[in-house]
């Protein structure tokens, strides 16, 4: 049997939290112990407003993780988002002096540290700098360039970063509930961990996780993260919409949207009843207005990410792999059409890769970033051998929390 | 106070008929400075640079340059040493004497680490001081990327500097960096760090120059920046029309220095200078202190000033000096100022307090406190002309200092009650609720005395203070004020308008002033003025970059709120038929719904929380 360890992904949605208990083995497959889950309040566009209300809920889900995998949940995984997180690309470069021209372990460092240190605002903070590539004399090379001869070195990173106070604020409330956060992940970096296998990842596809609050979306080329970002629309705009536009009740509307929302535009005469009941006084629904109304906000959505995507230096036509769309939002009907028509690129509903366990409940897109987290958590785990499993990131969030070490 | 007649900073007061304000630039840094301000112009100074570089120096738009050590450096820069740059300057020491001779007020400016700013800079300070000069220094400390050796090399001229000056200033150019955008580049940080320091330039030469309803003087400054560590934090904002007030406060928060005003909380002295034309109101000031009350802490000194310069025209000009004092350097002003204070009524024969070491007594809390309430009381002026000169302080350490320190002992606890008599006595005499609050304090405090001493049966006394009361106040505290009442000043000035004081806005130095031949470049001795008002729990503190509201936006952006009902546009069938279909849905403006509350999601001038649906429909 593959060598395990037990880790905790904690998503704290917009419209739930959700707790995954997961075991992730080396062959990369991961046995789900248990999930728990409530709906969440006090959480807007991704972030939390109300810490109060949102422990609530969380000690709700931490419970019920906790009783049906039956792990004590000490310390977690936490996928954070929010439309203050933004990314981008840097490379750093080395040239070698006349005398030399192999890489030493020296100038891998250094061209790490050129590239992976960009300014950012002073009010901010380093989510993730993810190595992309080195470049030899401009020629690609993905593995590790040093005792290789050449001249010129060059390394791309993919970094992320958000408003430090957000991410502390998300952090120390944690820690009032008694969990140590051993990283903080950006939600969909951690999702593509679980949605895009290793295939699509050399093709190049757009993951995008469009859940409550937000719409997030990572981009990956040549097997490496090209862009990321999250757009502060999702799933509750859309309610909120049909609620405005059509004057209904927020509950009626979500309920409505999830029935019978479609992102497809409807022919015009076909009518959907609304039952009545104590509060609400029946009405009948056009469903060409109520699929408008979705389909204008997608697609409005849809918009701003590919402009973002365009901005970022990702090439559209060059993702063969596709999109492939996971979040509560991507259970729309029509949604897939919709991102298809916008991108001119093929869709695919979010499919897993392996998993044992209650697996079959889990293939939800709903959950691929909790799994994800697991995903993740594991991999950086196998990165950083020898050192105790959590002990760099205690360090690195004890810094953190003190405010007074930037990440560097 | 510092009076200066008006015949002496009139325009021919100089030795040659000089500017009796100058503005000199050392160095590469220094020079950039000057040339900002040549470039955003400045009123009532001359101009001057001095530099080893001779193309640097030709380059510059000062119209008097000073070419530093001609035959020591050939015309190039000292390359980073400032040993050549002293010597540099020592070697055209003529030429310096004659660009600061006259001069009343001398303002320099130097980038410190390199070669000329920390070489010649004491040395032009020292012939600036020399010539009679108030000597003011700008100092720009290093970045912290250039290195230990310029910062150590930095640290050094500002020791040399703080010899030579009156006041000093310094300014970390890591913050001022720090406020500009990191994609700005290095010429933009530069940039921002001249035109900050050129401001506070002009402002502090305008603060002191300017006399007006409240003046803020040269000592004030002095007094405020005098202390070991001067790390200055400077905010200029400058607003017309409506709310201008608060959106020139606004501004001087921002400043890369104040850092939105968060770093005023740990200030201990905030200098505010307010300046406008004629239509300045006593609302706008008052609005404005209030405002300031929120962003500054609970223990900080205000040292408030405010002019009418008709030069503003309808604009409004806030300046906010502050300084970030550290704890020791507080601490260590306190146990001065009382020494001071001891070395001064002790020989007015108040008390004598001669057997009090405070130097040498590791000071207790108990005693730090009684020092502070020193200070404190420093501040704020006798209020009472003519009772007495019995000052707390002295008692405070006359008396309370044994209990406290137990050094020394006091002999005879009869002694002491004679002193608490003597108290009693005082406080019946004062009556200012301010004062007897006060003197109750001290009171107290020789009652505990007392009665610690009697406890104490083996006590003894070195020496005993002794208590004598004056019957006269010496007269300069007769003329000082009790407040600053903003009314009454208000009304004196309406009454008095177009008189004479005024006339000095702007440079301050017009010499055809046809009355009032003394200028009292110090108005009255500040009071502290408190916060007016505690912020009400919730009141959102103005903190950077405004949001954009939901209604803000509605308002600015037609394509949320622009008519929903579709009024008056002529429309093919198909917008009919489309308004038809809005008519009867009849949505709201621009709803956000559920976001109504929160933050608006804003991306490229839309405010995503509203519908798509109806921004589409009305765009």
């Amino acid at each position: 049997m593959a060598k395990s360890s037990i880790f905790v992904g904690l998503e704290i949605g917009t419209s739930k939290i959700c707790v995954v208990v997961g075991d992730a083995r080396s062959d990369g497959s991961v046995k789900i112990l248990g999930v728990g889950q409530a709906p969440s309040r006090g959480v807007r566009k991704g972030e939390i407003v109300d810490f109060e209300t949102a422990q609530t809920c969380l000690q709700d889900a931490l419970v019920r993780a906790e009783d049906r995998s039956d792990v004590m949940i000490r310390s977690v995984w936490l996928a954070i988002t929010g439309p203050h997180i933004v990314s981008c690309n840097n490379r750093g470069l080395v040239r070698m002096p006349d005398e030399q021209n192999e890489f030493t372990e020296d100038d891998l460092e250094e061209v790490k540290e050129q590239a992976s240190n960009v300014a950012i605002p002073p009010d901010n903070i380093f989510l993730h700098r993810i190595l992309r590539h080195y470049w030899v004399d401009g020629q690609e090379r993905g593995t590790n360039p040093v005792g290789v001869l050449g001249r010129k070195l060059e390394a791309e990173y993919h970094i992320v970063h958000g408003i430090k106070s957000r991410v502390q604020n998300t952090v120390r409330g944690l820690r009032e509930l008694s969990l140590t956060v051993e990283d903080v992940v950006f939600s969909p970096i951690a999702a593509a961990q679980m949605i895009l296998n290793r295939e699509a990842r050399e093709q190049g596809a757009l993951l995008m996780d469009i859940g409550g609050g937000t719409t997030d979306y990572a981009v990956y080329e040549d097997g490496a993260i090209k862009a990321s970002g999250s757009v502060g629309v999702g799933g509750d705009h859309i309610s909120s919409d049909l609620s405005i536009v059509l004057k209904i009740p927020l509950s009626r509307a979500e309920k409505l949207k999830v029935e019978h929302g479609s992102a497809l535009p409807a022919e015009p005469g076909d009518i959907i009843l609304l039952p009545s009941d104590t509060a609400f006084d029946g009405r009948s629904i056009e469903r060409e207005v109520l699929n408008e109304v979705i389909r204008s906000r997608l697609g409005e959505t849809f918009d701003l990410v590919r402009k973002r995507l365009l901005a970022q230096g990702a090439r559209l036509d060059r993702l063969v792999g596709g999109i492939h769309l996971c979040g509560g939002t991507s259970q729309l009907r029509g949604i897939d059409q919709l991102a298809e028509e916008v991108f001119g690129l093929p869709v695919q509903r979010s499919s897993f890769t392996p998993m044992t366990g209650l697996t079959s409940n889990f293939e939800n897109p709903q959950y691929a970033t909790p799994i994800g987290l697991i995903r993740y958590a594991q991999r950086m785990q196998s990165e950083r051998p020898g050192k105790g499993p959590f002990s760099w990131l205690t360090e690195k969030f004890s810094g953190l929390l003190s405010g007074s070490a930037r990440m560097w | 106070m510092i009076e200066f007649k008006l015949e002496q900073l009139g325009a021919g007061s100089g030795a040659d008929g000089a500017n009796p304000v100058a503005v000199i630039g050392i160095g590469g840094a220094g020079a950039a400075v000057v040339d900002q301000l040549a470039v955003d112009g400045i009123k009532g100074a001359e101009l001057a640079s001095m530099n080893s570089d001779v193309r640097a120096l030709e380059s510059g738009l000062a119209p008097r340059k000073v070419q530093l050590g001609r035959m020591l450096t050939q015309g190039l820069g000292c390359g980073g040493d400032p040993e050549l740059g002293e010597e540099a300057a020592a070697a055209t020491m003529e030429e310096i004497s004659g660009v600061v001779a006259g001069r009343k007020i001398v303002f320099l400016c130097v980038g410190l680490g390199g070669g000329v700013g920390s070489g010649a800079g004491p040395v032009v300070a020292r012939a600036a001081r020399e010539a009679g000069a108030t000597v003011v220094v700008f100092a720009s400390m290093p970045f912290g990327f250039e290195g230990r050796r310029r910062r150590q090399q930095a640290g050094e001229a500002l020791e040399a500097l703080r010899g030579h000056a009156n006041a000093l200033i310094t300014f970390e150019s890591d913050r001022m960096g720090e406020a500009v955008l990191p994609e700005k580049g290095i010429a933009g940080a530069f940039e921002v760090a001249d035109r900050t320091m050129g401001q506070s330039i002009r402002a502090v030469g305008s603060l002191v120059n300017q006399t007006g309803l409240i003046g803020i003087g040269m000592e004030d400054l002095m007094d405020a920046l005098r202390h070991a560590d001067s790390r200055c934090l400077f905010g200029y904002g400058e607003a017309e029309g409506e709310g201008r007030a608060g959106r020139a406060l606004e501004l001087a928060l921002e400043s890369p220095m104040v850092d939105r005003g968060e770093r005023l909380r740990e200030a201990r002295q905030v200098l505010v200078h307010i300046c406008g034309g004629k239509s300045l109101t006593l609302f706008e000031i008052e609005g404005l202190m209030k405002d300031l009350g929120r962003h500054v802490g609970e223990g900080t000194q205000i040292r408030f000033g405010a002019a009418v310069d008709g030069g503003y025209g309808e604009a409004v000009s806030v300046t906010v000096i502050s300084l970030a004092g550290t704890e020791e350097a507080v601490k260590e002003e306190v146990r001065e100022s009382v020494c001071e204070e001891v070395r001064e009524e002790g020989k007015a024969a108040v008390v004598a307090v001669e057997s009090v070491r405070v130097e040498e007594v590791e000071l207790p809390l108990a005693e730090e406190e009684g020092a502070k309430e020193v200070d404190a009381h420093a501040m704020v002026p006798m209020p009472h002309s003519g009772t007495i000169t019995m000052s707390s302080p002295a008692v405070i350490l006359g008396v309370a200092q044994p209990v406290a320190a137990s050094v020394p002992v006091v002999e005879e606890v009869a002694e002491l009650e004679e002193v608490l008599e003597e108290v009693e006595e005082l406080e019946e005499v004062v009556k200012e609720p301010e004062e007897v609050e006060e003197v109750e304090e001290v009171v107290e405090e020789v009652e505990e005395a007392v009665v610690a001493e009697e406890e104490k049966e083996e006590v003894r006394v070195e020496e005993l203070p002794e208590v004598a009361v004056v019957e006269e106040l010496p007269a300069v505290i007769e003329e000082k004020p009790r407040k600053i009442d903003l009314r009454e000043i208000l009304k004196r000035q309406v009454a008095q308008s177009g008189g004479g004081e005024r006339k000095l806005g702007g440079g301050g130095v017009d010499g055809d002033d046809d009355d009032e031949p003394v200028i009292s470049l110090r108005v009255p001795e500040p009071a502290r003025v408190t916060p007016i008002r505690p912020i009400p729990a919730g009141t959102p503190v103005v903190r950077g970059a405004p949001v954009v509201r939901g209604d803000a936006v509605g308002e600015s952006e037609p394509a949320g709120g622009r008519g929903v009902k579709g009024v008056g546009v002529e429309r093919t069938a198909a917008e009919q038929a489309q308004q038809n279909f809005d008519d009867h849905l009849t949505p709201g403006a621009d709803v956000r719904g559920r976001f109504d509350k929160g933050e608006p999601t804003v991306e490229e001038g839309e405010n995503l929380d509203i519908p798509t649906f109806l921004r589409k429909k009305h765009r």
